[in-house]
């Protein structure tokens, strides 16, 4: 009893609590576009939590753009819309760099510098928080779609939280794993993460989901389209 | 075209900036029911107690208040149960329960019992009230509403003849909010007291988001909620009693309970951390009888 009483609660109040939070995305370009391509997405998704007895990736959303500034250098743009709804802007910005490109079993590399910026529209300032990401990636079949695998890095650089307490989490790394259906003018995406793992989930207010006591998983869908 | 589209698409989302606000998902009543079962009761509770902690015949009194905050244009009409003798208030000391979040007054009925005989059968008398939106309480929840609602009962208890220097505070969970904050601003209030209870208290919604998103964010991202134990319990001068599970998966003793502790204001104050406990078991984890006595060893001391 004491179980279900209080499940409601976490999940009324915490479904939604968390979906600015921790709103990493799906990687925002593997592999870059072409040199003056354009491309417009949406992605949906989030961390995995207990809802109602299943589990359901929290419904984070965002719209992005991205350009290719040179073959090898996409740069990138998002602003964050469920954020948004809740009164936080939250935007996005980086540049994403190849340094190789697949070819046969060996894996194409990119990595990319970005800055995720939030802002309460009610309050609160802003908050800067920078990403670094890595990912291996390959193409295959004729369509060249793209598996890719990856780290995604958020740093946070307060020393302190509420109440003066030292912020305990400064590095929060999420392994990822993703498909890329790509088509001609179309490429949609499928990314598993697993968010934080080197944080522990125990004990705070969150169900989150994943594998072990460290993290949450989190399950992302995006749609792009290339102009 | 299409710019002017994505454009129009752009604007009306940012228009709708700030609809959504997470205040209203604090609160969990129940208000289905038809009638304040009691001693009855059969439906989910965090855990039972027996009959040998019934309340005896006659010293159950459901009430009904009008309960007005400063920012009510019409007061609500609320319910609160008085445990003891109505007619011993004038001179009994009287816990004030400020439940949870989580469905209405008949859930924790158990609690209250094991309070009302804290030091003895039916030693303390004890109120509850329903905040609005609970049970049969109208209105909607608020975090203003629950100070007021507290307060009405406070106000009821006054005009039976209490004061404040037999008035204990308890809150538990949601309810260590307006427990803290009458205990901590008592000039805006009916009554001062002179204990302050508080069982698994949250420090603040900030350490809720900045628990569950592990990155310090402000509060205001997200709720409007000014709730802050963690603040208020600065203020407070009165003896204070700080109950919590140490296996808290809900409200971290770390990093709830332990800031509220630590940020205590006055020269009296005790912990109980109680080994194996969850957010909601402690008095069963503990025993009722070691529960019982800490609570009565910190009011007669």
């Amino acid at each position: 009893m004491v179980t279900l009483y209080f499940f409601l609660m976490k999940n009324l109040f915490f479904l939604l609590l968390i979906s600015v939070l921790f709103s990493c995305t799906p990687a925002r370009f593997v592999k870059p576009l072409e040199k003056g391509q354009l491309a417009i997405g949406a992605d949906l998704g989030g961390p995995l939590i207990g809802f109602a007895d299943v589990t359901i990736p929290v419904p984070l959303t965002n719209l992005n753009a991205g350009y290719g500034i040179s073959e090898k250098t996409t740069g990138f743009a998002g602003i964050h819309t469920t954020a948004l709804a809740f009164a936080t802007l939250q935007l996005d910005a980086g540049a994403v760099h190849a340094f190789a490109l697949p070819e046969g079993f060996r894996p194409g590399i990119s990595a990319s510098a970005a800055a995720n910026v939030m802002v309460g529209l009610r309050g609160g300032g802003a908050r800067l928080f920078p990403q670094l990401d890595i990912n291996a990636f390959w193409e295959y079949g004729q369509g060249k779609r793209l598996v890719y695998l990856g780290l995604a890095n958020w740093f946070e650089p307060a020393q302190s939280r509420a109440h003066g307490e030292d912020q305990p989490a400064h590095w929060l790394p999420c392994l990822q794993l993703g498909h890329v259906f790509t088509g001609r003018n179309w490429d949609f995406t499928i990314e598993f993460k697993q968010l934080a793992f080197n944080q522990d989930k125990r004990d705070i207010v969150v169900d989150y989901k994943g594998f072990g006591n460290k993290g949450a998983g989190g399950l992302y869908f995006g749609v792009r389209r290339k102009f | 075209m299409r710019i002017i589209i994505n454009s129009i698409l752009f604007l009306v989302i940012l228009f709708c900036a700030g609809c959504l606000r997470l205040d209203d998902n604090l609160y969990n009543p129940d208000n289905s029911i038809d009638a304040y079962l009691f001693d009855d009761y059969a439906g989910e509770t965090n855990f039972k107690t027996g009959s040998a902690y019934d309340i005896p015949q006659g010293l159950t009194h459901l009430i009904t208040l009008d309960s007005k905050g400063p920012q009510d244009a019409e007061p609500h009409r609320i319910y609160a149960v008085y445990i003891g003798d109505i007619s011993k208030i004038g001179t009994d000391t009287v816990i004030m329960y400020c439940h949870g979040n989580s469905g209405h007054m008949d859930a924790y009925w158990e609690r209250a019992k094991l309070l009302a005989h804290t030091g003895g059968k039916n030693r303390f008398g004890v109120m509850m009230v329903d905040y609005r939106g609970y049970g049969l309480s109208e209105g909607k929840s608020t975090e203003k509403g629950l100070y007021a609602d507290v307060d009405a009962a406070l106000q009821w208890l006054k005009e039976q003849g209490l004061s404040g220097d037999r008035l204990v505070m308890y809150g538990f969970s949601m309810g260590t909010a307006p427990a803290t904050e009458i205990t901590a601003n008592p000039k805006d209030f009916s009554l001062t007291p002179s204990w302050l209870i508080l069982e698994a208290p949250f420090a603040s919604a900030a350490v809720m988001i900045q628990d569950g998103s592990r990155l310090a964010l402000p509060a205001e991202y997200l709720v409007d909620l000014k709730i802050d134990n963690a603040e208020e319990i600065k203020k407070v001068q009165q003896p204070f009693l700080w109950i919590h599970g140490i296996d808290d998966n809900f409200l971290s003793i770390r990093t709830h309970g332990e800031v509220v502790y630590r940020n205590y204001g006055g020269s009296r104050r005790e912990a109980v951390r109680v080994p194996g406990a969850g957010h909601a078991d402690v008095p069963e984890i503990m025993g009722y009888n070691e529960y019982m006595g800490a609570i009565e060893v910190f009011i007669r001391r």
